[in-house]
C-alpha cells in the first residue's frame, strides 16, 4: 500500500510537470505567427481588411481558406472580449484594431485594404487609412 | 381669539390642502372621476383630429434609392478610447494577428 501512495505521488508530480511544460510551450508559441499565415501574407495571398479581420485578395487555396477562417473566428473572439470589458461593440473593436493593424502590423509587400475596398500594397509610404481611424 | 389659534395650529392652510387634494386627484388616483374623462376627452380629440386630416394625406415615392449607412454602428468617440485595449489586444495575441 506504501509503494502505491509513493508512486501515485510520482505521477501527480510528473502530470504537474507535464502541464507547466506545455504551458511554457505554449507560451512561447503564443508570441509566433503560424508559418503557413507568415508565407499567405508575404506573398500577397490575403491581407489586412479596414474591418479588423483578413481577407483574401485573390480566390484562395482550400488550406488558406481554412487558415483565415480559424483566425478570424479566434480574432473575433479577443476582440468580443476586450468590446465588453471596453463598453465598445464588437465592431468597434474590431474597427480600431483594423485600423492599428493596417498602420502597425503590416510590413512592406503586404496587403492591405484600402478605405475604398480595393487592395493596397503596403510600402515604405503610410498606408491609406479610414478617415474614421483616430 | 378662538379661531385664530385655531387656524394657527393647524399644519397646512386650507388652500394648500385644496391644492394638494386636487392634485391627488388629477395625477395619483386612477379610479377617480377626473383622469378617466381625460383620458376620453383625449382620445376623442385625437379621432377627430385625425378624421380631419384623412382627406390630404399624400404620399410620394423618392426618386432616389434609399440609401442606409451601414457604418453607423462605429461611434468615433468609442474609437479613441479603444486605443489602449486594441494595442494590448495585438500583443498578447500576436499569433493571430
Amino acid at each position: 500500500m506504501a509503494l502505491s501512495e509513493k508512486m501515485k505521488d510520482r505521477i501527480e508530480m510528473a502530470a504537474a510537470a507535464l502541464l507547466i511544460g506545455a504551458a511554457v510551450a505554449g507560451s512561447s508559441a503564443m508570441a509566433q505567427r503560424d508559418p503557413a499565415y507568415q508565407q499567405a501574407r508575404s506573398e500577397g495571398l490575403i491581407g489586412e481588411k479596414t474591418d479588423g479581420y483578413l481577407g483574401f485578395v485573390s480566390t484562395p487555396s482550400p488550406a488558406v481558406r481554412a487558415l483565415v477562417e480559424d483566425l478570424n473566428i479566434k480574432r473575433k473572439a479577443k476582440y468580443t472580449e476586450e468590446a465588453l470589458a471596453n463598453g465598445a461593440t464588437v465592431e468597434e473593436m474590431a474597427f480600431r484594431t483594423g485600423c492599428r493593424l493596417i498602420k502597425e502590423r503590416t510590413a512592406p509587400g503586404e496587403k492591405y485594404q484600402a478605405p475604398d475596398g480595393s487592395w493596397k500594397t503596403r510600402d515604405a509610404s503610410p498606408p491609406l487609412l479610414d478617415v474614421r481611424c483616430p | 381669539m378662538i379661531p385664530c389659534d385655531r387656524q394657527m395650529n393647524i399644519p397646512f392652510s386650507l388652500p394648500k390642502a385644496r391644492e394638494d387634494y386636487m392634485r391627488h386627484r388629477l395625477t395619483a388616483d386612477g379610479n377617480g372621476a377626473i383622469r378617466p374623462n381625460m383620458t376620453k376627452g383625449a382620445f376623442l380629440f385625437l379621432c377627430l383630429a385625425a378624421s380631419s386630416l384623412s382627406g390630404c394625406v399624400q404620399v410620394q415615392a423618392p426618386d432616389k434609392p434609399i440609401v442606409i449607412n451601414l457604418n453607423i454602428a462605429i461611434r468615433q468617440e468609442v474609437l479613441y478610447r479603444l486605443d489602449q485595449a486594441s494595442k494590448e489586444v495585438i500583443e498578447e495575441n500576436s499569433e493571430i494577428f
